[in-house]
Parts: structure tokens; C-alpha cells; sequence
């Protein structure tokens, strides 16, 4: 690929560019990188698979580009390990000690929700700063005592608005993603408002409801007996649609709404894509029982690089590195490991 | 004489150049400012097939190019051997690929087959006794709680359980402290459970659906199999160890990934508790001849338990089953 055709220097005080991020991954390609880092953990007892993930992201990094630049994945294995060593300890004591005293249960799930926020900074932090583009790197300044508010706090609060409010907060925790991430020295910031969030809540909201409606009315078709049983599986479509369409719809308008000073962002997913994507991808997993993953990933990778785009106006040169401390990697692995998953 | 085109960072802010630079047949790079510099003396990204490689010069200037057949080419003219070539080298064969393929599949399967169990097996083995008194002490509070009521079995019936399950307690190591409970099962029917500290309870509706003592013998030496095996215990490690040792194999799944963890982990487990049922079993058959019982009265009882199942609808297929089937099971008993 030629993509290190001369750049267009300043003309002008502000042309703007549409750029589209490329992804040039192949599924041939990642498959044999997967399977030797499989192979190498498997050999090694797990041992490499921190090296595994640093090889594998660096490979979906490298062939991410934007305008001939491509996306840069710094992060150490030997962090990386610590991390999961740290993580693995937990999560094992987490489930023997339960497992051996039910009643502690409980206190688990109590520790477990106050530390996820802290989860979300910690792992925020390690992907955003172990990540550059133009030799820059990226930087997260969010704190625990908001994401406790925006991740737990107030989730919890919208239980007693029946969820009326959970729109709104979930507009605020994509409000304090954006607006403390930064590239080099500049924030990014973000003008998304609150009715576009309810927009998409109450579209996913009555794909729901339509799920619970046809399953009442079909009730009353199907005679009882076994049948019945079957009926839940009726609304199961409908919930996962739901969930495809907010989490679809919440990406764009985050991305759409974002800004780096005087550039702009813009992704334009579809859920019908998404949803064809997912199954085809759950399909293809099961049936070749778990080989075709690495092309389900860079499947995945390509639809929401193609989907995403920035809005140049004149050149992004004088962003400025900040020095950052070395993180480490344990809040990523452990929120890894609890499946706890945020980004932009 | 290689050029590879690119752009040129200075580490410090965003701007980026686009620049040629000119390697010769000695192994000489030519930066943009005409300085001369050893190709040995940069530093060269790791590869990551046919993504972009970075050169690190002096001053903190970074070079990026896509050319990366023809870093590929320097690197092994001019610096054979270097650190992530091999392993690079490994990645585009299909020969290694496919043996690595072969030898995941191998050590996969035997992992979960043989070598999550034994390691399981060894450490419950290691633990004391007493681990399992508190958990059990609290489930048994529970299932009274929820489940269970107190037994309907007439007093003479209950001291002839007793004295059958002392007959068989008496047989065991003195590791556990052997309790016989009777309850009457309300919702959960004919049963038998075992806990991890030796606790065995029976249900009335088990006992109604065949009062036979041989096969009450088989019913209680089968539970005591699940004790003194540590079957619980050895139940608990695995199934924790089992998602993470899922998870690290196939990487990060999001989305799709619950149900795509869930569903091997669940079939795996069915499994592991499988092959515990058959060694209870195993373990129940020799107890019966130890005490010159029949086993004949036990393989009735299974018949008439799967008999009741039937009445409540389909059976699981033998792959969802947490016990093995019926004629499996039958078979064992009536083997020798």
C-alpha cells in the first residue's frame, strides 16, 4: 500500500480533510500470529500470554492508520504480566473462598462494586498512555471520585427513577470519558447532549418492550405444556437488538460529538451491520469451535475503523508529548479478567 | 541500495515529515540531513507482519515506514538473528503454524480432560479435612431453610437408615465425621446429597420409592463416594480455574463473548461431574460386595428414578446430563 504520498503542507489557514481510519489486518495473517501466541502461552503455562497480547494489539495498532500514520501499542509485557498475576491471585481467592464460605459472598460483591470505578480509571489510564499516534501518546486524567459517582453512584440512584434518569447518566459518564482523555497536552472535549441520549434510550427501550408484547401475545395462542417454555426465547432477539442498537447508537453519537480543539470526529455505524457482524461472528466461532475467532476480531476491527472518521481542519501538528509516570497494568488485567470493558 | 519512504517524528509534538532515507550496500543510512549512520546502530521495532516498523535514531527522532518487506530484507542482511526474527519467521510458515494448530489441540484437550482433574485431585487432597465444615454447616441451614422439611418416616423405619448407614459409616476412614439426615424432599422429590463434611441427607421420597436395604445401602455408599473422593472440593477448584483458563486461551472477547465462555465451561463441567458420578458408582458397587449385598435392588431403584424423570418431561441428551445415563450407569452396576 502507498500511503507515504506527499502530505499537502499548510495551504490555506484552515482546510478541512474528511479522513476515514484504514485497517489493513488480515484474517490469514492475525490467525497465525493467535495461534503461536496460543501455542507459546499453552507452553510456557500462561506465562506468555502477556508477550500474546502486546504482540496481538500491536498487529490491530499498527494496521489501524489515519491520514498514512498508523496507531502505536508501547506497553510493556512485564507489566502486563504483573498485572494478571495480580488479577489471577484475586479472582482465584474470589471464587475458592466463596465457593468454601457462601456467606462471604456478599461482602465480595460489596468490595467488588467499589473497586470498579477505580477498575475504569486504571485501565482507562494504562491503554490511553501506552498508546501513540505520531510518536505522541494519548493520556487519561480521570479521577476515582467521579467515576464512583458516574459508574456506581449514580447507576444505582436511577434504580429509584425505575431507570427514567439512566439515560442521563449514562450521557455523563460518556461526558467524563471524553472530556479526560487527552492527546499529548490537548483534552478532548465533547458537546453531547442529554436529549440525543434519551433519543437512543427510548428507541432501544421500545425494541425491548416490543420483545415483552409479542411474548405476551403469543402466550395466549400456545397451549400450555412445553411450549410454554419456549416462549422466553421469543424476547431474547429483541433484548439483544436492544442492547446492539444503544451500544451501536452511543458509540456515534459519542464519537460525532467528540473534538480535539478545532477537529472534529465522526462514526457512522449501522445496527443492522453491527447485528449481522455479531451473529455471523458468534456462528463462525462455534462451528469451527473457537479457530475462527481471529477472523471474527479483524472482522470486527475493519467495520468500525471504515465506520470512523476525523474531520481535519488544517494540520494536527502541535500537540506537545507531556511526561507520564510508568502505570501499571494491574487495573486493566483485573477489569479484563471481571469482563469490565470501556472505552471510546 | 534500498530507500524507504516515510514519515519522520521528532518525539515532542505531533508534526511529522515526509522523508526518503537512503540505505547503501555497507549498511549505511543516510538521514534526511545528509549525516551518515550504521544501520546496526538504530533500533528497529519489532516485527508485527506486515504492519508498520518504526527506526528509532539519535536525538529521539522516530522514522515510520510501511515498507516492510524491505526493512525485513535490511534487518536480516545487516543484523541477522535480532531480537523477534525467529519467532516472526515461525508466524509466516504454514509448517509451524499448523504443528502449533496440532499441538494447542492436543494440549488442550489433555489439559482439560486430564490435567485440570489430577491438578484439582492433588491440591484437595492436600487440604485438611476441615475446610469444608463451615460451607457445609451454612448449606445445610440453607436447604433446611428453603427446601427441606422435617421427615415423615415412621421412627422404626428411621433407626433401621441409621443402623444401615453406622454399618456403612463404620467401613470409612476416620477423616470425616459421617452424619445421616432425613428429610422429606418437598420440591426436590426422591434425592440423596452429600456435603463435603461428611453431612448425607436422604429424602423420604427416596426411601417410599424403594425401601429395600441393598438399595439404600448402594444410595448411602454412593454419597459417601462423593465425600471421601472430595468430590465437592475438587468440584469448587475446577470450576474456578475453568473461565480463566477459557478466557487467557481465546484472549479478550467482548461482546458475543459471555455466552460463548458459558457455553464450553457449562459442557465441561457436565462432564467433570460425570466422571465424579461414575466413581461414587464405582466406589457404591464395591462397598455392596464388601458387605455381601446385592447390587440388583440399586439398578431397580436408577430404573424407577428414571421412571419419575420421564413423567416430568423429555431427558436431557447424555451431553447435558450431570449424572451419566441411566443404562450407563445400569451397566456399571451389573457388569461383574
Amino acid at each position: 500500500m502507498d500511503s507515504t504520498a506527499p502530505v499537502p503542507r499548510d495551504c490555506g489557514q484552515a482546510a478541512t480533510r474528511r479522513l476515514s481510519f484504514e485497517f489493513s489486518g488480515d484474517s490469514r495473517e492475525y490467525f497465525r500470529i493467535w495461534i503461536l501466541n496460543l501455542f507459546l502461552s499453552l507452553l510456557t503455562l500462561g506465562i506468555y500470554s502477556a508477550w500474546a497480547k502486546v504482540r496481538s494489539e500491536r498487529y490491530f495498532y499498527g494496521h489501524t492508520r489515519l491520514d498514512g500514520s498508523s496507531f502505536e501499542y508501547t506497553a510493556s509485557p512485564i507489566s502486563i504480566l504483573k498485572g494478571r498475576l495480580v488479577a489471577l491471585a484475586v479472582v482465584l481467592l474470589y471464587s475458592f473462598v466463596s465457593s468454601q464460605f457462601p456467606l462471604t459472598a456478599p461482602l465480595f460483591a460489596v468490595a467488588f462494586m467499589f473497586a470498579m470505578p477505580w477498575l475504569v480509571v486504571r485501565s482507562l489510564r494504562f491503554r490511553h498512555d501506552n498508546s501513540r499516534y505520531r510518536g505522541i501518546r494519548f493520556g487519561f486524567d480521570g479521577r476515582y471520585p467521579r467515576a464512583l459517582i458516574w459508574y456506581l453512584l449514580a447507576p444505582i440512584g436511577s434504580v429509584l427513577t425505575v431507570f427514567l434518569a439512566y439515560p442521563y447518566v449514562a450521557c455523563r459518564q460518556q461526558q467524563w470519558l471524553v472530556r479526560n482523555s487527552r492527546f499529548g497536552d490537548a483534552r478532548f472535549d465533547t458537546d453531547l447532549g442529554t436529549s440525543s441520549v434519551y433519543g437512543v434510550y427510548i428507541v432501544g427501550g421500545g425494541i425491548a418492550l416490543l420483545g415483552i408484547v409479542l411474548q405476551g401475545l403469543a402466550a395466549n395462542f400456545i397451549p400450555a405444556g412445553a411450549g410454554q417454555l419456549l416462549l422466553p426465547l421469543l424476547s431474547v432477539p429483541f433484548y439483544y437488538l436492544a442492547f446492539v442498537f444503544v451500544d451501536t447508537q452511543m458509540t456515534n453519537l459519542t464519537l460525532n460529538h467528540a473534538s480535539l480543539d478545532e477537529h472534529r470526529f465522526e462514526s457512522r455505524m449501522e445496527t443492522a451491520a453491527v447485528c449481522r457482524l455479531l451473529i455471523t461472528n458468534t456462528l463462525g466461532i462455534m462451528l469451527s469451535l473457537g479457530l475462527l475467532i481471529p477472523w471474527a476480531k479483524i472482522r470486527m476491527a475493519r467495520y468500525r475503523a471504515e465506520c470512523t472518521g476525523v474531520l481535519f481542519r488544517g494540520e494536527p501538528d502541535r500537540y506537545i508529548q507531556t511526561r507520564e509516570a510508568e502505570q501499571n497494568a494491574f487495573g486493566e488485567e483485573l477489569g479484563e479478567a471481571l469482563d469490565i470493558e470501556v472505552g471510546l | 541500495m534500498t530507500e524507504l519512504d516515510g514519515y519522520l517524528y521528532d518525539g515532542r509534538s505531533s508534526a511529522r515529515r515526509a522523508v526518503r532515507l537512503s540505505v547503501d550496500d555497507d549498511g549505511r543510512v543516510r538521514l534526511p540531513d545528509g549525516s551518515l549512520l550504521s544501520w546496526r546502530a538504530l533500533s528497529v521495532s519489532t516485527p508485527a507482519a506486515g504492519g508498520p516498523r518504526f527506526l528509532e535514531l539519535p536525538a529521539g527522532l522516530r522514522f515510520e515506514t510501511a515498507q516492510y518487506p524491505d526493512v525485513d530484507r535490511l534487518e536480516r542482511r545487516f543484523r541477522p538473528g535480532a531480537p523477534g526474527q525467529r519467532l516472526h519467521r515461525m508466524e509466516s510458515r504454514w509448517r509451524w503454524v499448523l504443528l502449533a494448530l496440532l499441538l494447542v489441540i492436543l494440549a488442550g484437550a489433555g489439559g482439560l480432560r486430564y490435567g485440570l482433574p489430577a491438578l484439582a485431585k492433588t491440591v484437595a487432597f492436600r487440604l485438611p479435612a476441615s475446610v469444608s465444615e463451615h460451607s457445609s454447616r451454612q448449606t445445610l441451614a440453607a436447604l433446611d431453610r428453603w427446601l427441606l422439611a422435617p421427615t415423615q418416616l415412621p421412627p422404626q423405619q428411621q433407626q433401621r437408615l441409621q443402623a444401615l448407614f453406622d454399618e456403612l459409616a463404620g467401613l470409612q476412614p476416620a477423616e470425616f465425621d459421617y452424619r445421616l439426615h432425613l428429610r422429606d424432599g418437598g420440591d426436590l422429590g426422591a434425592n440423596a446429597l452429600a456435603l463435603p463434611s461428611g453431612q448425607i441427607i436422604l429424602t423420604d421420597q427416596l426411601v417410599r420409592l424403594s425401601p429395600h436395604p441393598d438399595a439404600l445401602a448402594g444410595v448411602l455408599a454412593h454419597e459417601i463416594a462423593h465425600v471421601q473422593h472430595r468430590h465437592g472440593l475438587r468440584r469448587a477448584l475446577q470450576s474456578s480455574a475453568l473461565p480463566l483458563l477459557i478466557v487467557t486461551a481465546t484472549g479478550d472477547l467482548n461482546a458475543a463473548g459471555s455466552l460463548l465462555v458459558a457455553l464450553p465451561t457449562l459442557l465441561i463441567e457436565r462432564h467433570y461431574s460425570r466422571s465424579f458420578e461414575r466413581e461414587a458408582d464405582r466406589f457404591a458397587l464395591r462397598q455392596l460386595q464388601d458387605l455381601n449385598r446385592d447390587p440388583a435392588p440399586l439398578v431397580k431403584l436408577l430404573r424407577r428414578l428414571e421412571a419419575n424423570q420421564a413423567e416430568g418431561g423429555q431427558p436431557l441428551p447424555d451431553w447435558l446430563r450431570t449424572h451419566p445415563g441411566n443404562a450407563e450407569r445400569r451397566h456399571l452396576l451389573t457388569a461383574d
